[in-house]
């Protein structure tokens, strides 16, 4: 009776897991293994899977080639300059509006308010406003520049050397608000009794600030700036609503392979190349779990 | 010269409490002085506007001779104990400690020496190097006296510093405390709802009620003489019996419990009509030849005492008895008392 029970409790376990399981291997194992088998062949969207050729590490090679002119090392290179800064300049810039909002004042939650709407907009509808406010000719942008005098408006969406930083902006603008979010419960879980104490102590403001303040509020902070770098290496719809993709001045890794497979048709090396970038977010991904674990270590020292 | 004084301080908070409703008060250098009371009477509130955390609606302090009245707390020559520690949790206990010292500037050989000699006193350097979550409530309050003492203040602000910790560990916080104190004679007031507390540390002790000072005195007098029916009620544990009634002037003052036709012995008062008379536990007794009868109704073991709470005519006493005792509940009873003893105190509640 008793490995009756054992079995159909087994049954259980296993009827109960199954749904997931088979989502879980039609959704994400077997996609998987085909692209891993599509990167190493010479497949085209047009082909019958029958016709793929195997080209063998033909398609890696190409994207690790060492070459002035290698696009997909390019478009790493890209990514990298826009995590780094977009995460940096929306980590100062929400921990100094948190800073500066953490004092009581009349209309607080208005202005609140005002600043986080950007955050509650969908980043693709937004993308297509501000194409809009950076138009050369018409934009609401130049327009005000000139109004206030500027002899020459720069050309936000053309000028090379612009773009880039273009389409920054507009990631700054986007998800500030969200640092500035994090920042203000990182600053709201520091007690008052500490400031209290610290105040007892004598301490100098910015004593206070980096010996207290920054300290008890940099785990939030890291963890927020983990978040956004995982999501900015996904950057593609700024991208593609400023330049398009196949711009080299502002290539993505997402928009290089949305070009490369479904604008040039080669699904075995964009295959290849989604391979390398999903290696990267795993290498993030294992950074920010590494984190979130010793965050939650430390939580139960305490 | 007094190290605190304290002119006619008010405190009303935004939704309107009035926390503390104009006491005065003087402290003299070395003092210890305990402000007690129920929670909510004001006490804290008191004790953190002397350290300036919380501005006052109205009055004056002043520390040394100086108006602080309006000056921050940093402004001030303050050490805070607070309740529950306020320790920085992510500084090691010693860096908790030598907070003060990094503050001021003070270069780190010269810190290293100070942190050494505090924990050295505080009987913690071997807990040094651990952060605050890794050490125990009592460890944790070690680390934040050692924190007010570092920069030896002129004066010492403790907000109910044993409150969270166990019973144990009170006792050898509290004699730990006292021993401190005795040895540096530095100015302290200790805020605590404990009135046993109170009455161990004390140099004087403040009793509040509802924002406002009910009695200062020494522990003895402050038990001996309670100044109103509040004080005699809080201070003692059990607090006085207290039975209303009213005195009679036939010749000589007695006391007529109300509810009752008994007549007992009452000290030498000139006024007659109503008043309570209060009475401590200790001064009445079991006797066969007393003129109060009742019923036990409960008996409560301490020990090295017994509390016999008795039903008589008029209400409930509680007699101090010898812990042999050995009565029952049911068990009748006759008390006597030591009149000299007793305390009148008049129809508005305050002695006579």
């Amino acid at each position: 009776m008793a490995t009756g029970q054992q079995s159909s409790d087994g049954l259980m376990k296993w009827g109960l897991v199954a749904p997931a399981l088979l989502l879980l291997i039609g959704l994400n194992i077997f996609p998987l293994a085909y692209n891993i088998r599509l990167s190493f062949t010479k497949a085209t969207l047009t082909q019958a899977p029958a016709d793929h050729e195997a080209v063998g590490g033909r398609n890696y090679a190409r994207i690790f080639k060492a070459d002035e002119s290698n696009r997909y090392a390019a478009a790493l290179r890209t990514t990298a300059r826009f995590v780094l800064m977009a995460v940096s300049i929306e980590l100062l810039l929400g921990y100094l509006l948190a800073l500066s909002l953490k004092p009581r004042f009349p209309g607080k939650s208005v202005v609140l308010l005002v600043f986080l709407i950007p955050m509650m907009l969908s980043p693709a509808v937004m993308a297509l406003f501000w194409n809009l406010i950076y138009d050369e000719e018409f934009g609401v942008l130049n327009q005000a520049l000139r109004f206030v005098g500027f002899a020459s408006v720069p050309g936000w969406k053309t000028d090379t050397a612009v773009k880039f930083y273009t389409i920054l902006m507009i990631d700054v603008w986007m998800w500030t608000p969200f640092m500035m979010l994090i920042s203000m419960a990182a600053l709201n879980a520091i007690p008052d009794y500490i400031y209290e104490a610290a105040e007892i102590d004598r301490a100098r403001r910015w004593t206070v600030f980096r010996r207290i303040t920054l300290p008890m509020s940099a785990p939030l902070l890291i963890l927020a700036a983990l978040l956004r770098t995982t999501d900015a290496l996904k950057q593609f719809d700024y991208v593609m609503a400023i330049t398009g993709p196949n711009d080299p001045a502002t290539e993505t890794l997402s928009t290089l392979m949305y070009q490369v497979m479904f604008r040039n048709f080669k699904v075995g090396l964009g295959s290849a190349y989604a391979i390398v970038v999903l290696v990267i977010v795993i290498a993030v991904a294992t950074l920010f779990i590494r984190y979130l674990d010793r965050l939650r270590e430390q939580e139960h020292a305490l | 010269m007094s190290r605190l004084r304290i002119e006619n301080l008010q405190k009303t908070f935004p939704d309107g409490t009035r926390a503390v409703k104009g006491s005065n008060l003087c402290i003299d250098a070395g003092e210890f002085v305990v402000l007690l009371g129920p929670s909510g009477c004001g006490k804290t509130t008191t004790l953190r506007m002397i350290a300036g955390l919380e501005t006052p609606s109205g009055g004056r302090i002043e520390l040394a001779d100086q108006d602080v009245t309006h000056l921050r707390p940093a402004q001030r020559d303050v050490g805070f104990v607070f309740q529950f520690y306020a320790l920085y949790p992510h500084l090691s206990a010693r860096e908790n400690i030598a907070f003060p010292l990094r503050a001021a500037g003070v270069p780190s050989h010269q810190r290293e020496a100070a942190v050494n000699r505090v924990a050295d006193r505080l009987a913690i350097k071997h807990l040094l190097e651990s952060r605050p979550s890794q050490l125990s409530g009592g460890d944790q309050q070690r680390v934040s006296l050692g924190r007010a003492m570092i920069r030896t203040p002129s004066i010492y602000l403790m907000d109910e510093p044993l409150g969270t910790l166990d019973s144990g560990l009170r006792l050898d916080m509290r004699e730990f405390i006292r021993s401190q104190q005795l040895e540096l004679k530095v100015t302290t007031i200790y805020v605590t709802h404990d009135q046993e507390e109170a009455m161990s540390l004390a140099d004087r002790i403040v009793v509040m009620d509802q924002g406002a000072i009910m009695q200062t005195g020494s522990p003895a007098s402050v038990y001996d003489h309670p100044a109103n029916l509040f004080v005699a009620q809080f201070v003692g544990s059990p607090g006085m019996n207290l039975i209303a009634g009213c005195i009679q002037q036939n010749g000589r003052p007695s006391f007529r419990p109300h509810r009752s036709d008994a007549c007992i012995p009452c000290p030498a008062v000139t006024t007659a009509g109503d008043a309570t008379l209060g009475i401590r536990p200790e001064f009445l007794r079991l006797d066969p030849q007393g003129p109060l009868s009742g019923k036990v109704a409960m008996s409560e073991y301490m020990g090295s005492v017994t509390f016999l709470h008795i039903d008589v005519s008029f209400g409930r006493l509680v007699v101090r008895a010898d812990p042999n005792e050995m009565l029952r509940p049911g068990d009748s009873v006759r008390v006597n008392y030591s009149a000299p003893h007793a305390r009148i105190f008049d129809a508005a509640g305050d002695a006579l």
